[in-house]
């Protein structure tokens, strides 16, 4: 097999490989533990970004394993595929450090690790899956390998928020398998194409409507789209570096990137326009948008209200999706790794002060950026970043966002654009102002002994890392190496009719 | 060595140079440098605006593509709020020598410069939108400084209108950027004027601009937000800040193609009617700083009546952009030296002192009411001259309507002065030098700018000496020697006093209403539905304890983990056998 086929597997079994051997490791195995995952991140990283450089010259790298007649296992890397292979790789060697740092008082830390790779290996065949059917499978080992993680803690509300969440998962992997069977039965063996596999091909457009619907419907619970919700807040019961990953890159991501691929590259713009869903589907998203921001307003506990922010900003990726237009496109798709990124460091942050100072609720967060500057900073950053003010990488996608929306004479994305820019603001500027402006109410009681940094390195470093990231992708913007020049690439050859984009 | 005025570095240090120091403030080491070089942060685009005499636009690779420039509008702007930054900074750091909290005001400080330089020399629109955005918040700092509950109040209201400025201004960003096809500023009043949604972007622009510019109605913030900051803020805040929603007025409206009767008209009483409606309430005000951010409404309200004649009609457009250009000069360092005074009017202990100060504060006030010789009397003079273009009837009616509000502005200056006079000797008070050469630089400037001037502003100066520039002077401090004389005489009871906010506090009422009704019916049936809502899922996980007693089997395979572990390496394995063969 040549190399170029060879490294889509290399990828996956660089993180598969060491997780595996971790389940057999034993408990007290930690340093071997620890340096056999860095090292295999480090490898993957690399692989990544050799990837990277060919994709972006034009190389092909494809790995097809025919598995029955009509359906192959299917690894193949594209432009699109790339930008989440490269947001979960970086990012899982982010959350490792950090989760280093979390999980010294937690038990059972072999089989944390070893989920904790199985679903980056998920994630990763996910970016990487070349038609429908591996997607799929990819799509449920996802929801297998992370439903451990959630359970983690094993306490009663774990088990219920565990128990939810396969409830959702199942139901959703169900609908999408339905309407992936449905497809194939219809047209055969769909891989994903640039510009679309399904166009110009003379389909009854009633049963694609359906099956459209039906696929929606399957990655919306991943999405988190309302109604589909439910699941989240619930899993916010897991460890932080879990609900970072989780929320930041595995789970909610794949249902987004998911639905990115169904629309682009399974049935093509043009067709879902000609089809009619686009409209359906962009309401969907600006009522999940509201509908979280409108919820976060009301919780009081910090990781709850950053869980409903998740379901509210991830449906600005599908709004983009739904909004025909070259910027919009690019909003989109940008918005995966820049949310991605920003929600990954508030995460992080909400873990630290759970972590160092037993902070769980907003009420309690008065005064604490005296306590902990460097991590309310980086707490600071994310939140102007989600809000979406400039120079940070929030900006950048809602711009394009809303530069899509009137370019599509739909000025009422406008309108639901800058309705959720407020309601961010009026859920997420009292949290810095009191961190800040405020006194503490009561002496922090601190859960660890005192040190240099205000908290475990291994748990700022990671933090502020993501938090710099954020505003490097959104003031280097115009720069080739950022995360919009990447994403007007893969714009530039998903759309097959290009309308003027503005800007560098 | 010549230093090319079109270097990248150059321009970028001009926006760079205050984000670099108050960056360098956390570091314990590089605090106090940094705190003394606060002011002078400002100085490369000050050299920028006296030394850069053409058009000029360098790129840098930031953002969506960032262009810093100059052209001769922005750098009238740039060089009076340069000067202003420098000189109410120097004044910062006697006023709050002794705080506590200095270091939180320089930093606030630093970012609020920043952003204000920058959306001056910004030429592309996305780089305006970021420093605008960029001075808003940042200035929520300074108006919450002394921390106590009105001033948090009044720093709540600002955040609120800022955001809401915000609201309007981000969808005028992207229909115009959309309109222009690009971010080039140049582009923009072009654009704007053929969309086919002009009238919504203009009432964006209007509303979204008007807000941080002070305009009727939309200035709420304003008389709460410039007397809670601390006297050098409040001198940035009135002088520099409010005229970045000039300019943003300025840079993307369509003035000159094509005519815009309605909208100019528009302005032009929207203008005069805030000109009346901020001195009318202003005299009821009794803190000097609440005087003087009235009088700012009211002084805005004059630049928005030249905007309107720019808008009405073309041809006058050169001759109102002149004028708004003088009178913004005017207004900024007139009303620096004004807020300044105010705080070194507090700190005079000696009656020499006393004196000086008076003197210095009866000259500030005497340009901003457009005595003659006077920087307002040169500006008001361009403001006539831009109305003349107006057709008639409007020329005279407004001609006249000017004139009176040149005496309803003499009356305004003259109540100022009245509460703002050191009155009791207070020896324990000390003037230091850091108060006082600052505002002696301002006054000096306000009063003699003019005369450093090309020949045809000193020309006007002196047709200044006129009476049509006298008279209203002259009455208006007749009124206010009357007014004194009656309301110190015992039995007055008329001293009406409105609070700050004025129109505020009608909408604050009303939201009080609306309150009420809320708690009574919405919100508890909001939180009824999403009760039912977290209910439902549980009742829906309690139904299907079929597939939990089966989880619940399935999970007391205590071997579960290897039994998992031998399927994933068993599917490796096939994998690797079916890629091998």
């Amino acid at each position: 097999m040549e190399l170029s086929a060879l490294i889509p597997l290399l990828v996956l079994a660089s993180s598969i490989l060491p997780s595996l051997l971790i389940f057999f490791l034993g408990e007290d195995r930690a340093r071997l533990r620890i340096w056999l995952y860095l090292g295999a991140e480090i490898v993957k990283l690399l692989l990544v970004v050799f990837m990277l450089e060919g994709i972006y010259l034009g190389q092909s790298y494809e790995t097809r394993i025919p598995l029955l007649p009509g359906v192959d296992f299917l690894l193949r890397a594209n432009a699109l595929a790339m930008l989440f292979l490269m947001l979960s790789a970086g990012l899982w060697l982010v959350t490792t450090i950090y989760a280093i740092g979390y999980m010294e008082e937690l038990p059972y830390h072999g089989r944390f690790y070893g989920f904790f790779g199985l679903s980056v290996t998920s994630t990763a065949g996910l970016a990487l899956a070349g038609n429908l059917f591996t997607f799929y499978f990819f799509y449920e080992t996802l929801t297998l390998a992370t439903y451990p993680l959630v359970v983690h803690r094993q306490t009663r509300e774990a088990l219920a928020a565990g128990r939810t969440y396969m409830r959702y998962a199942v139901a959703g992997g169900a609908l999408l398998l339905l309407g992936v069977v449905w497809l194939q039965s219809l047209v055969g063996p769909v891989e994903f194409t640039e510009g679309g596999s399904l166009v110009g091909r003379n389909l009854n457009t009633s049963a694609l409507v359906a099956i459209f619907a039906l696929m929606i419907a399957g990655l919306g619970v991943k999405t988190a789209l309302f109604p589909l919700h439910g699941w989240l807040p619930m899993a916010m019961i897991a460890p932080a570096p879990v609900s970072a990953l989780v929320h930041a890159v595995a789970v909610v991501k794949a249902g987004a990137f998911g639905i990115v691929r169904v629309v682009y590259e399974v049935f093509g713009l043009g067709l879902c326009r000609q089809l009619g869903v686009l409209f359906p589907l962009s309401l969907v998203a600006s009522t999940t948008i509201i509908y979280g921001s409108l919820r976060a307003l009301t919780q009081d506990d910090l990781k709850r209200r950053l869980a409903y922010s998740t379901v509210s900003q991830l449906s600005y990726i599908v709004l983009g999706v739904a909004i025909v237009g070259t910027a919009s496109t690019i909003g989109g798709i940008v918005h995966l790794m820049h949310q991605g990124i920003m929600k990954i460091t508030l995460f992080f942050c909400a873990g630290i002060l759970a972590h160092t100072l037993g902070i769980t609720r907003i009420s309690e967060m008065d005064g604490v950026g005296r306590r902990m500057p460097a991590t309310m900073v980086a707490f600071s950053i994310a939140v102007f970043g989600m809000i979406g003010l400039p120079p940070f990488a929030g900006f950048i996608s809602k711009w394009y966002l809303g530069l899509g929306a009137v370019e599509a004479g739909q000025i009422w994305s406008v309108a639901v654009l800058i309705t959720s820019t407020l309601l961010n603001m009026a859920y997420f500027l009292p949290i810095v102002y009191a961190a800040w402006f405020k006194a503490p109410a009561a002496p922090f009681t601190e859960k660890l002994p005192p040190g240099r940094f205000e908290t475990g390195p291994l748990l700022l470093a990671p933090a502020l890392t993501t938090a710099l990231l954020t505003l490097l992708f959104g003031l280097f913007a115009a720069s080739d190496f950022s995360p919009l020049q990447w994403s007007a690439l893969i714009a530039e050859r998903e759309l097959t009719t290009q309308p003027e984009v503005l800007g560098p | 060595m010549t230093i090319t005025l079109t270097h990248p570095a150059l321009w970028l240090s001009a926006v760079g140079l205050p984000l670099l120091l108050a960056l360098l403030l956390p570091v314990a080491r590089l605090r106090s440098p940094a705190q003394l070089l606060m002011p002078w942060a400002a100085a490369p685009a000050l050299g920028l605006a006296l030394l850069v005499s053409q058009e000029v636009v360098v790129e840098l690779p930031l953002l969506l593509g960032m262009r810093l420039g100059l052209i001769p509008l922005t750098r009238v702007f740039l060089l009076f709020t340069a000067l202003l930054w420098i000189i109410a900074g120097v004044y910062a750091q006697s006023y709050l020598a002794g705080d506590a909290a200095f270091r939180r005001f320089c930093g606030f400080y630093l970012l609020t410069m920043s952003g204000n330089l920058g959306l001056i020399l910004a030429r592309d629109l996305v780089s305006f939108y970021f420093f605008f955005t960029l001075m808003g918040l940042a200035a929520y700092g300074l108006v919450i400084h002394a921390g106590t509950a009105a001033v948090q109040r009044a720093g709540r209201i600002y955040l609120i209108l800022v955001i809401l400025g915000e609201a309007f201004l981000l969808p005028a960003m992207l229909l115009t950027a959309v309109a222009a096809g690009t971010y080039n500023l140049e582009a923009v009043p072009a654009a704007v004027a053929g969309s086919a949604q002009r009238p919504l972007i203009m009432g964006l622009l209007l509303i979204g601009f008007g807000i941080k510019a002070g305009a009727l109605f939309l200035h709420v913030w304003l008389p709460l937000a410039h007397p809670a900051a601390p006297t050098p803020a409040s001198a940035i805040l009135s002088g520099t800040m409010i005229k970045a929603g000039l300019l943003g007025w300025l840079l993307f409206l369509p003035l000159g193609e094509p005519a815009l009767p309605a909208w100019g008209t528009f302005c032009m009483v929207a203008g005069i009617t805030a000109a009346f409606y901020g001195v009318v309430v202003g005299l009821t005000q009794s803190h000097p700083k609440s005087i003087l951010a009235y009088s700012s409404v009211s002084q805005m309200g004059l630049m928005t009546v030249a905007l309107g004649v720019a808008l009405a009609v073309p041809t006058a457009r050169t001759l109102a952009l002149s004028a708004i250009m003088v009178y913004a000069t005017h207004h900024a360092l007139a009303k620096g030296a004004l807020f300044l005074g105010v705080g070194v009017a507090d700190h005079v202990s000696t009656s020499r002192q006393r004196l000086l100060v008076g003197v210095g504060l009866l000259l500030a006030a005497l340009a901003l009411a457009g005595a003659p010789l006077s920087s307002g009397a040169v500006a008001k003079t361009f403001l006539k001259d831009a109305t003349y273009a107006v057709s008639d009837p409007w020329s005279a009616r407004l001609s006249l309507l000017l004139q009176l509000a040149a005496v309803a502005t003499t009356l305004l200056m003259g109540r100022f002065l009245l509460a703002v006079w050191p009155d009791t000797r207070k020896p324990d008070h000390h003037l230091p030098a850091g108060l006082w050469l600052p505002w002696s630089v301002a006054v000096a400037l306000v009063a003699g700018w003019v005369f450093l001037l090309p020949e045809e502003l000193a020309t006007v100066a002196v047709k200044t000496l006129a009476f049509s520039s006298f008279w209203p002077v002259a009455v208006g401090a007749l009124l206010v020697g009357g007014g004194w004389w009656l309301y110190r005489r015992p039995g007055m009871r008329f001293r009406p006093a409105i609070p700050e906010g004025d129109v505020l506090l009608l909408l604050l009422w009303l939201l009080n209403v609306l309150q009420r009704v809320r708690r009574a019916g919405v919100v508890p049936a909001w939180n009824a539905l999403t009760r039912q809502a977290d209910r439902s899922a549980g009742h829906w996980q309690r139904q299907t304890d079929v597939v939990t007693t089966l989880i619940r089997l399935e999970g007391r395979l205590n071997t579960w983990v290897v039994a998992g572990t031998i399927f994933m390496v068993l599917l490796t394995l096939a994998l690797l056998l079916v890629v091998l063969v």
